[in-house]
C-alpha cells in the first residue's frame, strides 16, 4: 500500500510540465547521442551537466537519466543499420542486427530492439522500485567499517571485471584515490598537495576530470579518424512492428535479457558490454539452432538490447541506496547530485522521497516516450548519421569548455580538464582504463573517511573490518575478487565477438 | 611497445616516490590516530610496489597487440586542439565569450577540422550566437563580456 502511495507521489512529481519537458529533452538528446558513433553517454552526460546546474535537483536527475536510457535505446539504430555501435553496449547488436538489415529485415530488428528495450526498461524500473527501499533500510545498519568494506568490495569487483590488464587497473585506481585526497582534509583541516592553489585546495572536481577523460580525450582520439564516414545500409525501413513469429522467438529472450540486465546492472562494473554479451552468449547457448546466430537471429537482437536497457535502472539501486556508483555514467550523475547538495546514502530515500519516486515515475514516462519517439523517427536518426565528425567535434569541445567554466567561472578548472583530456588520450594509448580512475576519484574521499573513522574506533586495529559480520563478509568477498584472477588455471575470459 | 609500458611504469614509480615523500611531510599520524598523510602515503607505497612489478614484468612479458598498433604519435591536430582550448580559457575573461568563441571556432573548424572558408565562417558566427542565446537568455548563465558590452 505504501509503495502505491509513493508511486502516486512520484507520478505527481514527474507529471508536471517542467519535468515532462526535461524528461523529453533528455530522452531526445540521449537517443540522438546514442545514434551518433563516437560520442557515448558518458561524454554527453558530462556535457549536459552545466545545463542542470540551474535546474532543481529533481528535474536535473530526470533529464540526465533520460539521456542515459535514451542513449542505450539509440545505440541499436547505428548497430543495425550501419554495423557501427552507437555506444559500446550495442557492439553485440551488430552481429545479428546488421545481418537482419542485409536480409531486408531492418524494420523487424529495429522494432524488436525498441519493444524489447521498452519492456526490459519497464520491468527494470519495477525491480528498482521493489528492491531499493528494503536495501536502503538494510543500509541503515552500516557504520564506517561496513562502508569501508562495501567500497573495498566495489573497487575489487571493478578491478576484477576491468576489460584490460588487471595490474594497470589497480595502479590507476590507486592514482585515482590519491588524486581524490588533493585539497583540504575534512578531519584535520590541513591542505594536501595543493601548493597554495585555491583551485586545488577545493579538490580536483569530478566534472573537469570526467569531461577531460571522456569528452576531450574521445575527441582527440577521433580527430585522426575524422575522414571515416559511416556507410549507411540502403534498405527500406518497412514493417517496424514485429510479426507473430518474431514475437514468438523474442519474448523469452526479452524476459531473460531483462533479468540478466537487472542483476548485472546492480554489480559495480557489471553493466554495458558485459551485460549484452552475457545475454547473447546465453541465448546462443540455449538455442535449438545456435548456427543461426551471427546470421540474422532475432533472439540475438532482442536479448542483448533488453539486457542493455534493463541494466540502466538497475544501476540506480546501489547509487541511491549506498551512494556507490556502478558505472562511470552513474559516477557523473552522482557528481551532478552532489553539485545540488544531495549525497545518496541509506537515508536518501527517506529524506528525498519526492526525488526518488519522481525519478522512478519519470523512468516509466521516459520508456513510453522512447517507444513513441524511436519508431517513427528512425528515418531521422539515420540522416543524423550523415553529419560529418569535423563539424561535430568543435561543438563537443566547446561544450566541454563551457561546461567546466560555468561550474565555478574558474579558468583553472578548464586547465585541469585539458590536462586530463591529454592524460585520458595517453591512457587510451597506453591501455590504462579511465573508468577505475574516475570511480576512485569519487569514492576515494569516502573510503578515506570510512577507514580513518574505523581506525579511530578500533584504536588502530584492522580487525574491526573482519570481526563485524557485515563488513567481514564484504571484506572476504572483496579479497576473493582479488585472489581468484591470480589463481593458477584461472583465465580471465575476454568476450570474443567471433565466438 | 614494451618501451612504452616501461615509460609509463617508470613515470608511476616517480609519482609514487613524490607522493610518499610529500605524505610523510604532511604527517601520516599513527594507526590509532590517522593523520591527513596516511592514505596518500598508503597510495604512494602501493603504487610504488605495483609499478615496480609492472616495470619488471615488461622484461618477461611482451605488451599486447593493441598497444603495438597504437604507437604513441602525437599528431599536430591533437596538440593544436589542446593548446587552443588553453588559449580559449585564458582569453575568455579579457576578450569576452562571443569574440573568443568566434575566433576559437574559426581556428578549430578551419585548421583542425579542415572545413572550407564558407562553412568555417558560418559555423564560427552561428555557434557562439546560438550558445549565447541558450545559456545567457534561456538558462540565465553569466558569460564574461570582455571588451564587448553585452
Amino acid at each position: 500500500m505504501e509503495t502505491i502511495t509513493n508511486v502516486g507521489m512520484g507520478f505527481a512529481t514527474a507529471l508536471t510540465w517542467a519535468n515532462i519537458t526535461y524528461c523529453f529533452i533528455g530522452v531526445l538528446v540521449g537517443t540522438l547521442i546514442g545514434v551518433l558513433p563516437g560520442l557515448g553517454p558518458t561524454a554527453t552526460i558530462s556535457l549536459l551537466l552545466p545545463v542542470t546546474y540551474y535546474l532543481n535537483p529533481i528535474s536535473a536527475i530526470i533529464m540526465l537519466s533520460g539521456v542515459y536510457y535514451g542513449a542505450m535505446y539509440g545505440g541499436s539504430t547505428t548497430a543495425i543499420l550501419v554495423n557501427i555501435p552507437g555506444e559500446t553496449a550495442s557492439i553485440v547488436t551488430c552481429l545479428d542486427g546488421y545481418q537482419m538489415a542485409r536480409q531486408g529485415r531492418a524494420g523487424a530488428a529495429l522494432g524488436i530492439a525498441a519493444f524489447g528495450s521498452f519492456i526490459a526498461g519497464t520491468l527494470s524500473v519495477v525491480g528498482l522500485m521493489l528492491v531499493a527501499p528494503p536495501l536502503a533500510e538494510f543500509g541503515l545498519r552500516f557504520g564506517p567499517p561496513e562502508f569501508f568494506a562495501l567500497i573495498f568490495m566495489a573497487f575489487s569487483l571493478l578491478i576484477c571485471l576491468a576489460s584490460g590488464d588487471m595490474l594497470k587497473a589497480v595502479m590507476i585506481t590507486v592514482v585515482g584515490v590519491w588524486v581524490g585526497t588533493i585539497g583540504v582534509d575534512f578531519i584535520s583541516g590541513d591542505t594536501r598537495f595543493s601548493y597554495g592553489s585555491l583551485t586545488l585546495s577545493d579538490g580536483v572536481g569530478i566534472v573537469p576530470v570526467a569531461m577531460g577523460l571522456f569528452g576531450v580525450a574521445e575527441v582527440l582520439e577521433n580527430i585522426d579518424k575524422q575522414e571515416q564516414q559511416a556507410k549507411i545500409l540502403k534498405t527500406r525501413l518497412k514493417g517496424l512492428l514485429p510479426n507473430r513469429q518474431d514475437w514468438k522467438e523474442s519474448w523469452l529472450p526479452i524476459l531473460r535479457g531483462s533479468a540478466i540486465g537487472f542483476f548485472m546492472g546492480t554489480i559495480p562494473g557489471g553493466g554495458g558490454v558485459m551485460t549484452t554479451f552475457t545475454s547473447y552468449a546465453l541465448e546462443k547457448k540455449i538455442s535449438k539452432h545456435p548456427e543461426r546466430f551471427g546470421k540474422g537471429a532475432i533472439e540475438g537482437v532482442a536479448g542483448p538490447e533488453s539486457a542493455n536497457n534493463a541494466s540502466v535502472a538497475a544501476h540506480y539501486v546501489p547509487l541511491l541506496t549506498f551512494g556507490i556508483p556502478t558505472t562511470v555514467v552513474m559516477a557523473i550523475i552522482l557528481g551532478g547530485l552532489m553539485i545540488h547538495g544531495i549525497s545518496p546514502s541509506p537515508t536518501f530515500i527517506k529524506e528525498n522521497p519526492q526525488l526518488f519516486w519522481g525519478l522512478i515515475a519519470s523512468m516509466y514516462m521516459g520508456n513510453v516516450m522512447l517507444l513513441v519517439l524511436n519508431l517513427p523517427l528512425i528515418g531521422l536518426w539515420v540522416r543524423v548519421l550523415a553529419i560529418p565528425y569535423r563539424i561535430l567535434f568543435p561543438l563537443i569541445l566547446l561544450f566541454c569548455i563551457i561546461g567546466v567554466y560555468c561550474l565555478n567561472y574558474n579558468i583553472w578548472e578548464v586547465v585541469i580538464m585539458v590536462i586530463f583530456g591529454f592524460v585520458g588520450y595517453l591512457m587510451r594509448r597506453f591501455e590504462y582504463e579511465p573508468a577505475p580512475f574516475v570511480f576512485a576519484l569519487l569514492l576515494g574521499p569516502m573510503i578515506e573517511n570510512a577507514l580513518r573513522q574505523s581506525l579511530i574506533i578500533s584504536e588502530g586495529s584492522f580487525g574491526i573490518f573482519f570481526t563485524r559480520p557485515i563488513s567481514g563478509v564484504l571484506m572476504i568477498v572483496g579479497i576473493m575478487f582479488f585472489i581468484i584472477p591470480a589463481l593458477p588455471g584461472f583465465k580471465r575470459k575476454k568476450f570474443d565477438v567471433a565466438d | 611497445m614494451t618501451k612504452y609500458d616501461r615509460i609509463s611504469t617508470l613515470f608511476l614509480v616517480g609519482l609514487a616516490i613524490a607522493v610518499s615523500l610529500e605524505s610523510i611531510r604532511i604527517g601520516p599520524g599513527s594507526l590509532s590516530n590517522p593523520g591527513p598523510g596516511l592514505i596518500p602515503l598508503g597510495c604512494g607505497l602501493v603504487l610504488g610496489i605495483l609499478s615496480l612489478i609492472g616495470f619488471f614484468r615488461t622484461f618477461v612479458r611482451p605488451s599486447s597487440e593493441v598497444l603495438r598498433k597504437n604507437a604513441v604519435k602525437l599528431g599536430g591536430s591533437t596538440i593544436a586542439a589542446l593548446v587552443s582550448m588553453l588559449v580559449f580559457a585564458f582569453l575568455i575573461d579579457t576578450l569576452g565569450f562571443l569574440i573568443v568563441t568566434f575566433l576559437w571556432m574559426g581556428f578549430v573548424c578551419r585548421w583542425i577540422g579542415r572545413l572550407g572558408w564558407k562553412a568555417t565562417i558560418f559555423t564560427s558566427v552561428v555557434t557562439p550566437f546560438c550558445i549565447w542565446l541558450l545559456f545567457v537568455y534561456f538558462l540565465e548563465i553569466r558569460f564574461p563580456r570582455g571588451i564587448l558590452s553585452f
